[in-house]
């Protein structure tokens, strides 16, 4: 904090905008990410998840899915 | 009375485990309680310490035509029992014929009951959408105080809940429980986490630990309060009935 104002680092500015999550905490954008890796990380868990949310923005391809994903 | 209803969208989840074992839970924490068996396996009664081969129960005596009054058990623990009795493949096409026009004929005897000295009623109906007669089902769903859906943090469950027609269905106005979660297991843990996000409205934030307890207390005809006391799953049960109860605290009885 300088000046009552929030200063956020380059490197975290750069997460946020990765996840476009301007007023997120970071505890919230440390959870996403690793939601993100688990959903990544079981293939039928990726196939299911994208089926129901009917987008797949953060399942780049099919080669993607079991390809281990961290 | 408080009327809870529980159950899950295939079988195998554990809902007659739950349901015996939240009712014993319940009883220890000195309220009065009567669980029934609205499935035809008639698991249940073994939990409260029913001889295996008992035959009477409230469907076998619909099934025969005749009143189930005479057929509840009570437990060491002060607890009651009413079976599904038993039933061969005949006599589950004649209780579904002797039910078709009375699709109220379960919820009928909760309101029977409510005379009775009785603080929770608990319904144990593992499988409504497969089972017997769906149309019971609706018509506990539309009494009961709260419903209480049982799941397993496992890809099955998740597929159901979240990808499938009848999960949608069965996911209005209940809650989600997830019974015998192995949290050493990466997968299980995993799903915990993904499912408290994207059921968070429905998941509560208690679970039933995996515990080799109880299906011990099961082979001894017991409840994990009588047979393991001590238990992590006995202390799951605890609290799941603390939280029960302070869930229905502002039901009107």
């Amino acid at each position: 904090m300088v000046d009552g104002q929030r200063k956020l680092s380059e490197d975290v500015r750069a997460i946020y905008r990765a996840y476009a999550l301007k007023d997120r905490q970071y505890v919230e954008v440390v959870e996403l990410h690793r939601y993100q890796q688990i959903i990544r990380r079981w293939p039928l868990l990726a196939e299911l998840h994208s089926k129901a949310n009917g987008a797949s923005w953060f399942i780049g391809s099919n080669s993607n899915i079991g390809a281990g994903g961290e | 009375m408080k009327v809870i209803l529980l159950h899950s969208i295939g079988g195998g989840n554990g809902v007659t485990t739950v349901t015996a074992n939240l009712a014993a839970a319940l009883q220890g924490l000195g309220h009065r309680c009567l669980a029934i068996d609205c499935t035809p396996d008639n698991l249940l009664a073994l939990h409260f310490g029913v001889a295996s081969d008992a035959v009477d129960g409230w469907a076998r005596s619909a099934s025969l035509s005749q009143s189930w009054e005479e057929c509840g058990f009570e437990a060491m623990d002060g607890g009651r029992v009413l079976p599904f009795g038993m039933l061969d493949v005949e006599s589950l096409a004649t209780l579904r014929r002797n039910l078709a026009d009375k699709p109220k004929h379960i919820a009928d005897i909760c309101h029977a009951l409510s005379g009775e000295p009785l603080d929770y009623l608990l319904l144990d109906f593992s499988a409504p959408l497969t089972g017997y007669c769906s149309a019971q089902f609706s018509a506990l769903k539309d009494l009961a105080d709260y419903s209480l859906l049982i799941a397993r943090a496992d890809l099955q469950s998740y597929r159901l809940l979240v990808s499938h027609p009848l999960g949608q269905q069965l996911l209005t106005d209940c809650d989600i429980l997830l019974n015998a979660v192995k949290t050493e297991n990466e997968l299980q843990r995993d799903l915990l986490l993904v499912m408290r996000r994207e059921l968070e409205h429905h998941l509560i934030s208690n679970i039933i630990h995996h515990d080799a307890a109880v299906p011990e207390a099961f082979a001894h005809l017991q409840t994990l309060n009588s047979y393991a006391p001590n238990s992590a799953a006995a202390l799951d049960f605890y609290l799941l009935a603390v939280w029960c109860v302070n869930k229905l605290a502002k039901v009107p009885s």
